[in-house]
């Protein structure tokens, strides 16, 4: 029996013993089965800043566990070796979602992040590790493309306290050639995810000649104010050509910096620059009083100046900070 | 010797019915799967994993990831 699966708007029909696009739910015996559940490829430590989340519990080490998978297919995608294969192919480790939780706490992290590759299509293994780490008192991040359909997310949501999500470009035509899929459901996943309480920050992988125009930008950070407010955390990433896009240069550090000035002018607060070390490009600011609440250098937080996730001039800052 | 030609060759109304309604519903049992197409949003956990299993580290995990995010 060909079975069809309605986690992501690719709605892939998969017949006997075939796979979606995603390459880890299969059609095994008329069943749909996630099989890479229980079997993370990378588990690691990072600065929580690595995501790169700056408004979440700053300074922490978060246990970071990813499978194969994905279901867009990037021709720019950093992490190609991992995303774009077979499970077949990628050695991965037993892990239940019963042990994730003592790991984490084993070495002293207060979060899990389901990062690396695509935590939606790994979506059972994503619902159950961050179920069992609410339990355990940890909190969860996803780092995500978004591209997911609305009732799975809804689902999902509630166990998750932080959502990095990756708003390519604010062009359809964008996502259909560059990443094959479409802008829509990742706006909308944007959007819900703020409606149900995830502390939101957006990434947007700035690409030379793709989506660094100026109208482009400013259409991303109009959007991002209008619809998930001006305190929204918007970081602009520097593209390095790789897998199947090495064409195209890196991003130019000027670039980098008229996207936030752009995404500035436009009202949001919270810009950032990320994979390019900038002067002050990494801090983070009092929208009110201006003051320099904490100071980033790479991956490590130098001071950090918010007491009780506030300014002190007063100012409740967005982010969970404790 | 009967000698053979295109009308010897040719095959009744009759016959070419038969055949005409064989070729249209032959296909049929391979497609009739594709009208019942189950939907699923949730998979079921596989019972093991088809690629080649490690051990987790401490090693490994205290490094940070070298992958992107």
């Amino acid at each position: 029996m060909t079975l069809q699966c309605n986690l992501c708007p690719k709605g892939c029909v998969i017949e006997h013993g075939q796979s979606g696009e995603c390459r880890i739910r299969v059609n095994i015996d008329e069943r749909l089965v996630a099989v890479t559940y229980g079997h993370p490829c990378s588990v690691h430590i990072d600065p929580v800043e690595k995501k790169p989340m700056f408004h979440f519990l700053p300074g922490t080490g978060i246990l970071s566990i990813a499978t194969v998978g994905c279901n867009l297919h990037c021709k720019n995608c950093q992490n190609w070796e991992i995303s774009q294969e077979n499970p077949e192919n990628v050695s991965a480790e037993e892990l239940s979602p019963e042990r994730v939780p003592a790991l984490a706490k084993e070495y002293g992290c207060q979060s899990v992040a389901y990062t690396y590759t695509e935590p939606l299509v790994y979506y059972e293994y994503t619902l159950d590790c961050s179920m069992r780490a609410r339990e355990a008192g940890l909190r969860n991040v996803i780092v995500t493309a978004g591209y997911l359909n609305e009732e799975p997310l809804r689902k999902l949501y509630p166990h998750i306290d932080g959502a990095q999500i990756d708003i390519k470009s604010m062009s359809d035509a964008f996502y259909r050639d560059i990443c094959d899929a479409s802008l829509g459901p990742v706006l909308n996943a944007c959007v819900l995810a703020r409606e149900m309480g995830v502390l939101v920050e957006i990434t947007n992988l700035v690409i030379p000649t793709l989506n660094d125009s100026d109208e482009e930008l400013r259409k991303l950070a109009r959007w991002v104010a209008a619809h998930l407010g001006a305190e929204t955390p918007l970081h602009f990433s520097r593209f390095f050509p790789q897998y199947r896009m090495k064409n195209l240069p890196p991003t130019p550090s000027e670039t980098l910096v008229r996207a936030r000035d752009i995404a500035r002018e436009e009202g949001l607060c919270h810009v950032y620059i990320g994979n390019l070390s900038l002067p002050d490009s990494e801090n983070t600011y009092c929208p009110a009083c201006k003051q320099l609440l904490i100071e980033r250098r790479g991956f490590s937080v130098l001071t950090n100046n918010i007491k009780y996730g506030k300014c002190p001039c007063g100012k409740e800052l967005y982010g969970i900070w404790q | 010797m009967r000698e053979r030609t295109l009308r010897h060759m040719a095959i009744n109304r009759r016959g070419f019915l038969r055949v005409t309604t064989a070729a249209i519903l032959a296909p049929i049992p391979r497609f009739a799967g594709h009208g019942m197409v189950r939907g699923y949003v949730e998979a079921v956990p596989a019972r093991r994993y088809p690629g080649p299993l490690r051990k987790i580290t401490e090693k490994e995990v205290k490094i940070p990831g070298h992958w992107a995010g």
